[in-house]
């Protein structure tokens, strides 16, 4: 995008705005993530990611998710607090609905324990074919 | 003459006036788009320059790369051109029919040469293949014309081409690709990266291990941290201003013009259509509006429906996003002429070899050209070797 372009300062106000509406959004949630991962219950910072599930261990409760920019890919290990619940659609399922392949978006918490999700949205699942 | 005959005639006369630009004179390889501003030009011009600049490890290169400077692989016949060089892709796909592109552990792009630095801690000359892929890959640089023009290209009008269950029952069912992120994909051999900011933001890491304000950190070392003190420059090592003009260079890239077509090529151009090849290499797709006044509404003969096709088993090499093995996405045709070797991997050294390689959806069209008479095949090539 070429520099000074009117696009830029929009993209900009978007994600200013995408920033406040998320910081807005999550003041509730990411307080009880906060009480019970950080023994300081101060909000730790947000991050809204959004990947396709690469690995799930619901026993360590963690997913791995794939992100990047580009074919430049990454792994963030993401953490599934007890009781989380998973959006898909209008409705709200257990976090045993992610699999590989799966697109999500999360938004997440840093806490010393990691990166830990506390908004999960089910937005593709794998395989999942276009409307012709 | 039967009246479909005229309106193919009248219909390849409009398509030539548009793919030569009767009215603008033609563009070169590596011109510029026609209607530029001075300020864009000016933008074009500086991100050539750092298209071509050779990095070194004092200025980021590294500690993993394959290639020193954009303009290393894409260079031929000028700065945005194709290359000889042929890199290393593996993904692993799993038995649970995951696509896994081994992100964790240095995937999907293995990069071919490492700093002094980084060899003399770890004795290394390139990055290791991670022991999980299931399939390796090799890829060629593609020229880059015109490719600012096919971003610029509405999401709608791609997957207005797609039919998924083969519902006009053509045999051709071309499908979308899907980014992690689940966005439409449309660069890259598996149309992958769903924009051209994005794909060039990544390559500079992936190809050069030069970090940017989009990608700040380097890519790992087969999933392992690089050695402390091998990369010391402080991230990102390219600023946004220079990722914005090497941007802008790419995106700004005209496609050349098409040379005249004479009788033969005007009719091999006809056949190409006739046999099915348009089937997936449409012809022409329209951007959608655009800042750029350059990029926007314009047709753009880019012979592609940036659609994810089935090439038949003996081409199939690596999974990609929703991409099995087999597919690929329909290759440009703009500036094929140019070009030196052809396919993804590079395997055919002739565009006629080329077309005798496609399988899968694609054979049908291909058998119609191999029943051809000869000189009806000859006219097919001549119009493919002006574009």
């Amino acid at each position: 995008m070429p520099m000074n372009d009117p696009r830029r300062t929009l993209a900009g106000a978007i994600r200013a705005g995408a920033l406040l509406a998320a910081l807005l959004e999550c003041g509730a949630f990411g307080s009880a993530v906060a009480a019970a991962v950080t023994p300081s219950g101060a909000a730790p910072p947000l991050e809204r990611l959004t990947g396709t599930v690469a690995a799930v261990d619901f026993r360590a409760g963690h997913v791995d998710l794939l992100t990047g920019v580009g074919h430049a890919l990454r792994v963030r290990r993401v953490l599934l607090p007890a009781g989380l619940k998973v959006r898909v659609g209008a409705a709200e399922s257990a976090p045993a609905v992610l699999a590989p392949g799966c697109v999500v978006r999360m938004e997440c918490g840093h806490t010393r324990a990691g990166t830990v999700a506390s908004k999960v949205t089910l937005l593709r699942t794998p395989g999942q074919r276009e409307k012709p | 003459m039967r009246p479909a005959v005229q309106a193919l005639l009248l219909l390849s006369l409009v398509n030539a006036v548009g793919a030569t630009g009767a009215c603008p004179p033609p563009t070169r390889p590596g011109e510029p788009l026609p209607g530029l501003t001075p300020a864009e030009r000016e933008r074009f011009e500086a991100g050539r320059e750092v298209f071509e600049r050779a990095f070194t490890p004092e200025t980021g290169l590294g500690p993993l790369f394959n290639a020193d400077a954009c303009g290393e692989c894409h260079e031929d016949p000028v700065a945005g051109g194709a290359g000889d060089e042929v890199e290393l892709h593996v993904t692993a796909l799993r038995p649970d029919g995951f696509c896994d592109p081994l992100a964790g552990k240095g995937g999907p792009v293995i990069q071919q040469a490492v700093t002094p630095a980084l060899k003399a801690a770890l004795g290394i000359e390139s990055e290791p293949v991670p022991a999980e892929a299931t399939a390796r890959a090799a890829r060629t640089a593609p020229d880059l014309f015109g490719f600012g023009l096919l971003d610029a290209v509405p999401e709608r009008a791609i997957l207005a081409l797609a039919d998924p269950e083969d519902r006009n029952h053509d045999g051709i069912s071309g499908r979308p690709n899907r980014f992690v992120d689940g966005r439409l994909g449309r660069f890259g051999r598996k149309a992958f990266v769903p924009t051209l900011a994005e794909f060039n933001q990544g390559a500079f890491v992936i190809e050069q291990g030069i970090t940017n304000p989009a990608v700040p950190t380097e890519e790992s070392i087969g999933g392992e941290p690089i050695p402390p003190g091998v990369d010391p420059l402080p991230e990102p090592e390219l600023d946004e201003r220079d990722m914005n003009l090497t941007d802008d260079f790419v995106r700004f890239l005209a496609p050349p013009s098409p040379l005249p077509l004479d009788r033969e090529g005007e009719r091999g151009r006809i056949i190409f259509g006739t046999i099915g090849c348009g089937g997936c290499h449409v012809p022409s797709l329209r951007t959608g509006r655009h800042p750029v006044r350059a990029l926007s509404e314009k047709t753009v003969f880019a012979y592609t429906d940036l659609l994810l096709h089935d090439m038949g088993p003996e081409r199939a090499d690596i999974c990609l996003g929703e991409a099995s093995p087999s597919e690929f996405r329909t290759e440009p045709l703009m500036g094929l002429r140019l070009m030196k070797s052809f396919l993804h991997d590079g395997k055919a050294t002739t565009i006629e070899e080329a077309i005798r390689l496609h399988g899968g959806e694609a054979a049908a069209a291909r058998k119609r050209f191999e029943k051809l008479p000869p000189e009806r095949r000859a006219a097919v090539l001549r119009f493919l070797e002006s574009l």
